[in-house]
This record gives structure tokens, sequence and C-alpha cells, in this order.
């Protein structure tokens, strides 16, 4: 696609404000295990700040699963982790050569930032904890994460991009994450969980009693 | 869900046909280093068996397609990944694997019994062998 094309794609493809709100309390749910989402007014987002919150929220979990190759020697959790480090990297690098093929980069916003730093926060907590403690917790985490991430690409972001090349990609990105859904569902089901639920995709759980540190809050 | 199946038996001048082309130099590569390529992999079971046929499975979107495949003892299987990720085909009672399986690699195995399998990546994705 010609470049003046996407730019006007983008000066026409805006997000209601409703919409964007919703995106990020989803975005804030799914990724924080202890911080209670708040709804927060956004930017409207054209695709280039849409593309920049997927690779922020893609480099996230790239980031968590870090954490647990770091901290976990359970073998299920630590070969989930390697699968989102492969997969999320590759899915990283084709959004790269997209936006290279586009002549474009992708823009920060406010809600990759508050994505940001709420995986700082969920990075914090999640070091503390050890054992099967962290196990579980990662485990939760992930399935909450991609749920939600899931819900934001398949119902705020897809249906609000008309360049194909990059709807495509975000639709085949989307067949990836959901088998990482349900990977992590049936994960943390193994661990003792109830597949992610119970974390906060309600927004009604908060951070004391969604966090405890002596594991005692799922 | 899409099945593609070919007789193993050729006419000379077809086989000579599929030698001199360039896939047919690729097949002998592939062969070479233990993967074939994934448009001439069946082509490569057809030449050089007399009998078993070639089946083709496809990766894609993260499925096995078709998910369920029945063969002949012998038969030769060809998986190929159109995935942006990586896969793997493993025997679930872990006799056998593919190992990592890169975008646009395929792997081939002669089915000797039944098997169901499944990607060590991403283990909700499952698949069955079954023989006629």
């Amino acid at each position: 696609m010609m470049l003046d094309t996407y730019i006007n794609l983008m000066r026409r493809m805006t997000m209601n404000n409703a919409i964007v709100a919703v995106l990020t309390t989803a975005i804030v749910a799914g990724t924080a295990v202890a911080v209670q989402p708040e709804p927060m007014a956004g930017p409207d987002l054209n695709d280039l700040e849409m593309a920049h919150v997927a690779v922020t929220a893609n480099d996230t979990d790239i980031r968590y699963a870090h954490l647990a190759l770091a901290l976990s020697d359970n073998p299920d959790v630590r070969e989930f982790a390697e699968t989102m480090i492969r997969d999320h990297s590759a899915v990283t690098r084709q959004v790269a050569l997209l936006a290279e093929q586009l002549g474009v980069n992708a823009q920060d916003n406010e809600v990759s930032r508050g994505l940001r730093a709420n995986a700082q926060k969920v990075t914090e907590e999640l070091s503390l904890l050890r054992g099967v403690e962290f196990d579980r917790r990662y485990a939760a985490n992930e399935a909450a994460y991609h749920r939600s991430v899931n819900g934001l690409v398949a119902n705020t972001f897809i249906p609000n991009i008309d360049n194909p090349e990059v709807k495509k990609a975000f639709k085949g990105a989307l067949e990836i994450f959901l088998v990482h859904q349900e990977h992590a569902e049936k994960l943390d089901q193994e661990l003792g969980g109830m597949g992610g639920v119970e974390m906060g995709m309600d927004g009604n759980m908060s951070m004391d009693n969604d966090m405890s540190m002596d594991g005692e809050g799922r | 869900m899409r099945r593609r199946t070919t007789s193993g038996r050729r006419s000379l001048p077809t086989l000579i046909a599929i030698v001199l082309t360039p896939a047919g130099v690729t097949i002998g590569a592939g062969l070479a280093s233990g993967e074939v390529g994934p448009v001439v992999s069946s082509m490569f079971a057809e030449a050089s068996a007399t009998g078993p046929t070639s089946h083709i499975v496809d990766i894609r979107g993260l499925r096995f397609e078709p998910g369920e495949l029945r063969v002949a003892e012998g038969d030769t299987v060809v998986w190929i990944n159109h995935d942006l990720v990586p896969h793997t085909v493993a025997a679930v009672d872990s006799s056998w694997s593919s190992g990592g399986l890169a975008a646009d690699g395929s792997w081939r195995r002669v089915v000797g019994t039944e098997s169901e399998y499944y990607c060590e990546y991403h283990p909700t994705m499952r698949g069955r062998i079954r023989l006629q």
C-alpha cells in the first residue's frame, strides 16, 4: 500500500474515547495480576498507535516469560514460557517487517505507556514469588492476559482496521494468541487454578485480594 | 478439511520429468538434510516408492489439517508448516518427534503404526494417523 494512502487511512481511522476506555480497561485487567483496572480516558488511536499497543503487549509477555525461565523449575511452565518467547518474537519480527514495507513506525501512546507501567508493577510482584506460588500466579496471569488482549484484538482492533495488510497481520496474530490462551488456561488448571478467570477479568478484584503475597488470594 | 493424496505409481516419462525438474534437485537436497521442501515432498515419496502413497498434513492457523488421516502401512506423511511460528510434530507416547519445524518448513515420516500426535510447543494442537 502506498504511504499516502496509509496516511489517509490513519487520519480517517480513529476510535472514540468510549472504545479506548474499554480497551484500556481490558489491557490493564488482563495484564496486571494485582492492579485494579481503572477506566481511563484515552486518546483516539490510529492504526499505528494500535500497532504500538500490540507490540507493547507482545513485548510484555516476552518479559514475563523470561521471568518465568529465571524463577520456575516446573517443566510445563518453562515449556510454556519458551513458547511465548518463540511465538511473540516471531510476531514482533512480522510487525517490524510489515512496518518496514509500509514505510511507517508504530506510535507510542497513552495506552502503551499505561501497559508498560502495569507490566513493571506485575513483574515486580511476580519476582517476589517462588516455587508453586510463582507458577500458579504466572499461569493465571497468562490466561487472563491473553484472554483480555484477544478480546481487545478481536472486538476492538480488527473491526477498526481498514488496511487489509494490517488487518491480516492482526488476524494471524490472533490465531496464535488464542492457542496461547487455551494453553495458559490448561496450564493454570493443572496447577490448581481456574484458568485465569479469577484474575481480575471483570475488574472486581482489588490488589489486596487478588495478589496476596502469601498465595491465599487465589 | 483439505486432503491431498496421490497415487504412488507413475509412468517412466513422468518419473524422468520429476527428476529433471528444479523441484527434483530440491528433493535431493532435502533428502540429504533429513527434511524436504514443502512443495516437492510428496513428489519425492511418489518417485521413490513402488506402491506406498504420500499424504500431506498442512499446519495452518495452529491446526493440523486434516486432523485425522487414514493411511496404509508404509505410506509417507509430510507435514508442512504454513504458520509464522515454529511447531513440532511429536507422538503423544514420545516415540518420535520432528524437532523444531520452522515457518515454511516440512518434515516427513513413513508410517508404521497408528499414532496420536501433537505439537510440543502448542500442546492443544492434536492430530491422529490411523491405518486403513
